[in-house]
């Protein structure tokens, strides 16, 4: 074939510039950290990262949430514990009374209760960020308060709902989160309440009428394993979260392995890329200056 | 036979010489020019002289200057051309809304919708939070921001590419203005019976250059006439020559190059720009619904049909009148709705889809279509280099040979001298002998 100095030039030209055009890409990826800068780049790829971005997204807002929950049962917790107390404490005022003969000791023992009633009220009150725990979906309702009956002994009056409040742990996965005031507050399926039973004592009391102590002691115990229900659910639950905080962190090393592997350059591979590739162009650089030797006219002079 | 007439022998020889070093040095001039095939001359045995002894020849003639050229050759490259040219300027306009769309990136749209619902599950986990509500209907606001933005972004692309084909449908019709003055110009010089090497030079320019506009089929004739016609998806339409027709009316007809090409990119551009449409608007009337479960009226305005561009968070919630739907307001901790929100990103759009990966897929679609055209252009570019190689290898000027030529004319021109030399010596001698 023949060949003329134009050809030459060109064909020259158009290496020097492949051979840059690799060594700035490859440099770009080192610089940058990333293959990608565009979706052409490879666009199948890229959707996948893009994918797992979303996830990734989502992943943390479910951790999140899990977290919020977490401290919300904890908070849940340490107010049914305090229930709790509250009423092994009304039990034990109650029992002294089962030997006391004076019927000062059982006033002193209803104002006591009375007393007790308000803590009771108080850590049914529980709030958390300003939402009360225990009121079902109406969290800006107090759920219970004590308003007095026709005979100024105190009765407890719930308020709020018992829908369930849910929280998005996974993907599709939402479990509920409170515990509803009526399971606190009532066991045997709703007919006795914390409040009659309450109430009924302190009339009682006030009555100077001690045969019905022993079933009031044994309410009182029913309400105590009542409130201890609640109490294990609230543990399951925080189980179950950690579990799936746990799969969640898993998951998302998992996602950012896949993501980096990529998305992200490998630092080794593209510098010795990097390397060869400027090698090459170093090359042809030093090709091209000798070209202007290669001439008919260079010998002739 | 005289002395005299080989003193004329002599003269034409450096004549010949003279023609030559004018035919090399012209060459060595326009080596880099555009377009420029290599002269090559060519001489001939001047007419014979009976003497009575045999026939003696009376020196040389030049025959003439003519291209070193393969016209065939020139046919490919400009198939080629238009070809290239078509992929070429449909990548150019898909490259700016790849620029436009800024995938992958944490500020373009497919994270603000991301961002976006996430923040409707954390709103659904927290549904009493002021803030939270707040907050969501910010990345609302952002996310329709980011809407907007990219369908102008495709429109104002749609735009500039008709104002582009237009600007590209002007300039061929200057060439073919040109083309056909030049045409004349030729045919009046070879009827004259020179051959027009410059003008020549100048039509196969101008050819080329047409030809990234349109796929050619140039017909030469003996008498350097020619005409060009533009293949379309009907029959050859003729440009020059003939009777022929104005490049504006066929326009939509052609087969390759630039219009074609910028054609071909608006129309594409235009499907992604209706697919955006139609998820956009599947997506924001979704919104609608879940927002107005329970009387809590829409949540989005836009127009249907464009849906992208018009898209805007009704002003009642942007003002406060109406709050995000995030559940029964008589219950602030009822985030059922808001999880309706959250939902989307799970498949629960009422096409049966996930709103991040429809919203992928539309991407993936605008990646795959430059990077097919990318590799389609590497090729190209491949085929036409070779091409090019060979015209080169064929019409291009070597300053060697032109050097070799320039020293072998030299030598011509000197022994011609010579033989006037010796003549005239021999004049002499013979005038001597009266002395």
């Amino acid at each position: 074939m023949r060949i003329t100095q134009k050809m030459v030039m060109k064909n020259q030209t158009k290496l020097l510039s492949r051979n840059l055009n690799n060594a700035s890409k490859s440099i770009s990826q080192i610089s940058s950290g990333k293959k990608y800068t565009k979706i052409s780049d490879n666009p199948v790829e890229i959707a996948k990262a893009l994918s797992i971005k979303a996830k990734m997204g989502s992943n943390e807002v479910y951790d999140n949430n899990i977290k919020l929950a977490v401290s919300e049962n904890d908070t849940a917790e340490l107010a049914i514990l305090e229930v709790n107390s509250t009423l092994q404490r009304i039990r034990e005022v109650l029992s002294t009374t089962k030997v006391a003969e004076n019927v000062d000791t059982f006033e002193q023992a209803a104002v006591e209760i009375e007393q007790l009633a308000g803590n009771l009220v108080d850590h049914l009150n529980i709030s958390f960020a300003d939402n009360y725990l225990f009121s079902g979906t109406e969290t800006d309702t107090k759920p219970f308060s004590i308003v007095a009956d026709g005979s100024g002994n105190p009765t407890i009056v719930k308020a709020g709902n018992d829908d369930a409040i849910q929280v998005e742990i996974a993907d599709g996965v939402k479990i509920d989160k409170n515990i509803t005031g009526t399971s606190l507050f009532t066991y045997d399926g709703g007919t006795t309440t914390l409040s009659t039973t309450i109430n009924n004592i302190i009339t009682d009391l006030r009555n100077d009428d001690k045969s019905n102590v022993s079933t009031h002691i044994n309410q009182l115990n029913q309400h105590e394993s009542n409130v201890l229900t609640g109490l294990a659910k609230i543990g399951a639950r925080t189980e179950r979260y950690e579990n799936m905080q746990d799969t969640h962190t898993n998951f998302t090393f998992k996602l950012q392995d896949r993501l980096s592997e990529i998305e992200d350059t490998d630092i080794d591979k593209a510098y010795i890329e990097y390397t060869s590739y400027q090698m090459a162009y170093e090359a042809s650089i030093a090709a091209v200056s000798k070209l202007n030797e290669l001439s008919l006219l260079s010998i002739l002079r | 036979m005289g002395l005299n007439s080989a003193l004329y022998t002599a003269i034409t020889g450096l004549n010949a010489a003279t023609y030559g070093i004018n035919t090399s040095s012209n060459n060595i001039a326009n080596a880099n020019v555009k377009g420029y095939s290599r002269r090559s001359i060519s001489f001939s045995s001047a007419g014979y002289i009976d003497t009575g002894v045999g026939y003696i020849g009376s020196g040389v003639k030049v025959d003439g200057v003519t291209r070193v050229k393969d016209v065939f050759l020139d046919g490919q490259i400009r198939d080629e051309v238009a070809k290239l040219n078509s992929a070429n300027t449909q990548k150019a306009s898909l490259d700016y809304v790849e620029s436009f769309l800024n995938e992958p990136s944490d500020s373009a749209l497919s994270s603000q919708m991301s961002n976006m619902l996430n923040e409707f599950s954390k709103l659904a986990n927290d549904p009493s939070s002021g803030t939270l509500k707040e907050s969501t209907l910010q990345k609302v606001q952002m996310f329709t921001t980011s809407v907007n933005y990219t369908a102008k972004g495709y429109k104002t692309t749609l735009a500039d590419n008709n104002q582009i084909e237009a600007n590209y449908v002007t300039r061929a019709e200057e060439i073919i203005t040109d083309l056909q003055e030049l045409n004349n110009s030729i045919a009046t010089i070879t009827s004259n019976g020179s051959t027009p090497n410059e003008l020549m030079d100048r039509r196969d320019v101008l050819i080329d250059e047409l030809s990234q506009y349109a796929h050619l089929e140039v017909t030469i004739n003996d008498d350097e006439s020619f005409t060009i016609s533009a293949k379309t998806t009907g029959a050859d339409q003729p440009l020059v020559g003939g009777t022929p027709v104005a490049f504006n009316t066929i326009k939509d007809d052609l087969t390759e190059g630039k219009v074609k090409g910028i054609q071909d990119a608006n129309t594409k551009i235009q499907g992604y720009l209706d697919d955006f449409d139609s998820f956009v608007e599947t997506l924001a009337t979704d919104m609608n619904t879940i927002q107005g479960n329970n009387g809590g009226g829409v949540m989005f305005t836009f127009t249907a049909g464009d849906a992208a561009e018009t898209l805007t968070v009704h002003s009642d919630l942007i003002d406060g009148t109406r709050p995000i739907n995030v559940g029964n307001p008589a219950n602030p901790s009822d985030g059922s709705n808001a999880f309706l929100f959250a939902d989307l990103r799970a498949g629960n759009m009422s096409n049966g889809k996930n709103a991040q990966d429809q919203y992928n897929e539309l991407l993936v679609n605008v990646g795959t279509d430059i990077s097919n055209l990318d590799s389609d252009i590497t090729t190209r570019e491949a085929v036409l280099n070779q091409l090019e190689q060979r015209k080169e290898s064929i019409s291009g000027v070597s300053i060697d040979e032109e050097t070799v030529d320039l020293m072998t004319f030299q030598q011509a021109y000197e022994a011609n001298a010579r033989v006037m030399n010796v003549v005239q010596e021999m004049m002499d001698t013979l005038l001597g002998i009266f002395r």
